[in-house]
């Protein structure tokens, strides 16, 4: 099991881990301390996706499409 | 035909008007060119006839074609076939026979201009195609979650509008990295590329390119065969939504996904926050059901060992085991009671299954209840309170029966007390 912290994780890595932990847990055959801990992991993920979802805000980063600029130029309006 | 020129040859020096007409009609025919064709022309002469027919002269400097429309199709082609108008018509070419002419039989008919764009985006629809270019093999799937999503439509308009809208409504985790083009206009191919291969160099997962509405002229440069090439060399997977639902664009071909319009491009391109949400809520759910199961299942075989080692073993440490999964049930039902709050129905009604479920099948699995005295008697939780020869009833799943105290034990209930501390 990945033991990264949750609120490190990604939306992704996250929703991926929580996939995967209910499928551990319903082919079953873990030890008692292994389910609950699995059980712990996957709602601690789901507050993390669920807290990403609900947190997130649309960043938006315009460039210019003039290729011969530098990539730290100012972001810019169209070409003329 | 041949036969037919030999046996005149061979038999006379002369045709009949019939015969030559035949003659050169079975040629014309016979002669692919002719019988799919597109003419470039001014329309003059054009003349309704009482059955709806439509006929009308082709010319240019050089000479004229005779040409007609049948009708109903007449009704649909005459606005484009109005006097004086530059037109590109298709159709194929035959003769009459009662009047010794030949003319185009048309079945299609547009503006010069128009027509020429038909043209050419048939040209190159034809050539990319050919190519490979919209192979459904080339086409790439869309990542699930994009972190980085490249758009690349005009600085201003509703386009860009309606993008940022929906992106910021469905997927508000990504970053927009947005390259204005220009959309219209003879140097919008060449900005379309450069916004392009920049969009692409600020490292997105998947790149929009979109347009509003507009005139088959305005949409023009997504038929541009640069434009074309460019999306295809995308490293990230190209979603279109360029015009309306009707609009069909080389662009639209050549991109791993076509929407209808901007906004459906921005949709396609992007998960909804909203079913995600219900997406995890459901998995949640099942984690749940699935470690109540298995904590069930596991206390179930807890049971059956503590059923048959009670003969052999000393009880207490089998109590004690008993005393452990209780408390791991017990922080399961804790971090049940943290997680799921506010969740809904389903959950509640699993929790409340998990809960009723043990006081009520523990009889049926061989324990029972000991009353003092008769079943109405107070329940005996304490062997030291009996007396030997003392009278009990016991509670059992089925029925009860009563019993006589023969010997007790009432120090091993204390013993797990003092080991636990």
């Amino acid at each position: 099991m990945d033991k990264d912290v949750p609120e490190a994780l990604s939306f992704e890595q996250a929703y991926l881990e929580l996939q995967g932990i209910v499928e551990q847990l319903e082919r079953g055959n873990l030890p008692l301390e292994d389910t609950l801990a699995l059980y712990e992991r996957g709602t601690a993920l789901y507050r993390r996706c669920a807290a990403l979802l609900k947190d997130a805000e649309l960043r938006i980063r315009q460039l210019s499409a003039d290729l011969e600029l530098s990539e730290e130029h100012e972001p810019k309006g169209p070409e003329p | 035909m041949s036969n037919f020129l030999g046996e005149a040859a061979g038999t006379a020096s002369f045709l009949t008007v019939g015969e030559l007409t035949a003659y050169v009609r079975a040629s014309m025919l016979q002669d692919p060119l002719l019988q799919d064709l597109w003419v470039q022309g001014e329309v003059s002469q054009a003349s309704l006839s009482r059955a709806g027919h439509l006929f009308f002269l082709l010319r240019d400097e050089s000479a004229s074609l005779k040409a007609v429309v049948w009708a109903p199709a007449s009704y649909r082609l005459r606005p484009a076939l109005c006097e004086g108008k530059q037109v590109l018509v298709h159709g194929r070419l035959d003769v009459y026979a009662a009047q010794g002419i030949y003319q185009l039989y048309v079945d299609e008919a547009v503006p010069l201009g128009v027509g020429l764009a038909y043209l050419e985006f048939e040209r190159l629809r034809r050539k990319l195609e050919a190519e490979g270019l919209f192979d459904e093999s080339r086409k790439r799937p869309l990542p699930r979650f994009p972190k980085r999503i490249g758009v690349v439509t005009s600085d201003q308009g509703a386009a860009r509008r309606d993008i940022e809208h929906v992106l910021s409504r469905r997927w508000p985790l990504a970053e927009v990295v947005l390259v204005p083009a220009f959309v219209q206009g003879s140097q919008a191919p060449e900005t379309i590329v450069a916004a392009l291969r920049r969009v692409a160099a600020a490292g997105v997962d998947v790149i929009i390119l979109a347009r509003g509405g507009g005139d088959a002229e305005a949409l023009s440069c997504f038929n541009d065969e640069r434009v074309a090439r460019a999306i295809a060399a995308m490293p990230v997977p190209v979603v279109t939504g360029i015009g309306h639902e009707t609009d069909t664009t080389i662009a639209d071909f050549v991109a791993d996904c076509r929407a209808p319009t901007p906004t459906a491009a921005a949709a396609l391109a992007s998960p909804d926050a909203g079913q995600l949400l219900g997406e995890l809520q459901h998995l949640l759910v099942r984690a749940h059901a699935a470690t109540m199961r298995e904590v069930g299942a596991k206390s179930a075989a807890l049971e059956q060992h503590w059923q048959r080692l009670q003969r052999f073993t000393p009880l207490h440490s089998v109590l004690l085991a008993q005393v452990s999964v209780e408390r791991l049930a017990e922080r399961l039902k804790q971090l049940a009671a943290n997680s799921l709050r506010g969740l809904g129905e389903p959950l509640q009604l699993l929790r409340h299954r998990l809960e009723a479920s043990n006081p009520l099948a523990i009889l049926a699995r061989g324990y029972a209840v000991v009353h003092r005295g008769t079943c109405a008697g107070p329940v005996v939780r304490d062997a030291a309170t009996l007396a030997v020869g003392e009278l009990v009833a016991l509670r059992l799943w089925k029925g009860a029966a009563r019993a006589v105290i023969a010997e007790t034990a009432p120090d091993l209930r204390r013993d797990t007390d003092q080991d636990e501390g």
